[in-house]
C-alpha cells in the first residue's frame, strides 16, 4: 500500500527539487542533452554571452594602451626639458620634426611660426619651453578624463 | 576543457579574466539549466517556448548574470572564496527573484536562496535557519498536482520509499541509497526515469533546434 496521500505539500515540494536534474552533478554532455531535451535554446543567450566577452576584451585592450601611452610621457616630457638644457646642439629641423609629430591644430601652426621667427638661441629655448608646457598641460587633462 | 570529460560543475575561485571563451559558455549553459529549473517550477511557458515575465528565457537569465558579473554590475571577488559558478548561480537566483517580485503572481516571497539538491554551496549561500528551499517555496501548486498524479500512477514502492526518506529530511541520492539499502545507481535511476514522466506530465514546451 503506498498510500502517497499521507505525504505533505512539504514533502512534494522536496520530491520535485529531487527530481530536478541538478547541473552540478552533471557533465557538460549531460547538460547539453538535458538542455535540448527541455527545448532550451542556449544560442541567443550565448551569443550575447560572446557579445560581452568582446566588449571586455575591447575595454582591456583600450584600458592597457592608455598605460602605455602614460608610461612614454614622461620621457617624451623629459626629451623636452633635455633639449631646453641642450638647445644648442639642436637644429630647426629638429624642433620642426618634434612639433609634427607631438603637436597639431593651432598649437602646432603657433609653433612652428615661432621656429620660423626664432632669430637667436634665446627664441629658440622660448619656444621648448611653451612646447614643454603645453606638453604637461595636456597629460594633465588626458589623466582627468575618466 | 575536452568535449564530454567529466565535470564536477564547480569551477575553481578564479578572476573573472582568466576564464576563457569555451568556459563561459560551458557556464552559460550549466546557469541556463539552474534558471531552468525555476521556469520549470513556476510553469513560465507560453506558445510553446519558455517564457518568464517580460518574455525572458532561461538561456536569457544565464547570459544577464554572466554579463552583469563581466561589466563589474555584480562584482566577483576571488578573495572572498566563493567560487565563481556558486556565485553565477547566485546572481541567477536573484535575477529570478527579482523577476518574480516585478510579476504580479502568486508567489510574493522573495527568493534570494536555492539548491537544486545535490553538492553543497559554500556557508554564507545556504539557506538560513529554517528557511524553506526558495526552489521549492515558488513551486506553483498546479505543477505540484500534476507531480503527485505521475507519482501515484507510478507501480513502484520505491517512489513512496523515496517520499519517506525526503520527508525524513534525507534528500541526497547517497543517503536515500543507504537508508533504503539499494545501490545509489538505483535511486538515480529512478530519479531520470521519474523526472522524464514528469516533464511529459508537467508539459514542457519544446523549441527546433536546441543547445
Amino acid at each position: 500500500m503506498k498510500n502517497l496521500e499521507r505525504f505533505d505539500d512539504h514533502t512534494w515540494k522536496k520530491f520535485f527539487a529531487f527530481l530536478l536534474p541538478d547541473e552540478k552533478n552533471m557533465t557538460r554532455h549531460e547538460i547539453e542533452a538535458e538542455l535540448q531535451h527541455l527545448g532550451i535554446d542556449t544560442r541567443p543567450g550565448l551569443a550575447k554571452v560572446q557579445q560581452g566577452l568582446k566588449k571586455m576584451a575591447a575595454a582591456r585592450e583600450a584600458r592597457a594602451a592608455l598605460e602605455a601611452a602614460k608610461k612614454q610621457r614622461p620621457s617624451l616630457l623629459a626629451k623636452l626639458r633635455d633639449m631646453t638644457s641642450e638647445v644648442s646642439s639642436l637644429t630647426k629641423e629638429d624642433l620642426r620634426r618634434i612639433i609634427g609629430e607631438r603637436f597639431s591644430g593651432t598649437a602646432q601652426a603657433a609653433f612652428f611660426r615661432k621656429l620660423d621667427s626664432a632669430a637667436s638661441e634665446e627664441d629658440l629655448r622660448s619656444l621648448i619651453d611653451d612646447m614643454s608646457k603645453l606638453d604637461a598641460l595636456t597629460e594633465e587633462s588626458d589623466d582627468a578624463e575618466p | 576543457m575536452a568535449p564530454g570529460e567529466a565535470v564536477t560543475g564547480e569551477v575553481e575561485v578564479t578572476e573573472i579574466e582568466n576564464v576563457t571563451e569555451d568556459q563561459w559558455a560551458e557556464y552559460h549553459k550549466r546557469l541556463t539549466l539552474h534558471a531552468g529549473g525555476f521556469f520549470i517550477a513556476y510553469g513560465w511557458q507560453a506558445n510553446g517556448s519558455w517564457a518568464g515575465p517580460g518574455g525572458v528565457d532561461p538561456s536569457d537569465i544565464a547570459a544577464d548574470a554572466i554579463l552583469k558579473v563581466l561589466d563589474g554590475t555584480r562584482r566577483y571577488d576571488p578573495s572572498s572564496g566563493i567560487k565563481l559558478m556558486t556565485f553565477l548561480r547566485n546572481v541567477v537566483r536573484s535575477l529570478i527573484s527579482h523577476l518574480v517580485e516585478a510579476a504580479d503572481t502568486q508567489h510574493r516571497r522573495p527568493m534570494p536562496k536555492v539548491r537544486l539538491g545535490g553538492a553543497e554551496d559554500p556557508v554564507d549561500m545556504e539557506p538560513e535557519g529554517d528557511e524553506p528551499d526558495p526552489l521549492e517555496n515558488c513551486i506553483k501548486n498546479e505543477i505540484l498536482e500534476k507531480l503527485k498524479k505521475v507519482a501515484t500512477e507510478e507501480e513502484d514502492t520505491l517512489v513512496a520509499e523515496i517520499l519517506e526518506c525526503l520527508d525524513a529530511d534525507i534528500t541526497k541520492p547517497v543517503e536515500i541509497a543507504e537508508y533504503l539499502n539499494v545501490e545509489v545507481k538505483t535511486i538515480n535511476n529512478a530519479q531520470k526515469r521519474l523526472w522524464r514522466k514528469a516533464e511529459k506530465a508537467l508539459g514542457q514546451p519544446k523549441q527546433e533546434g536546441t543547445s
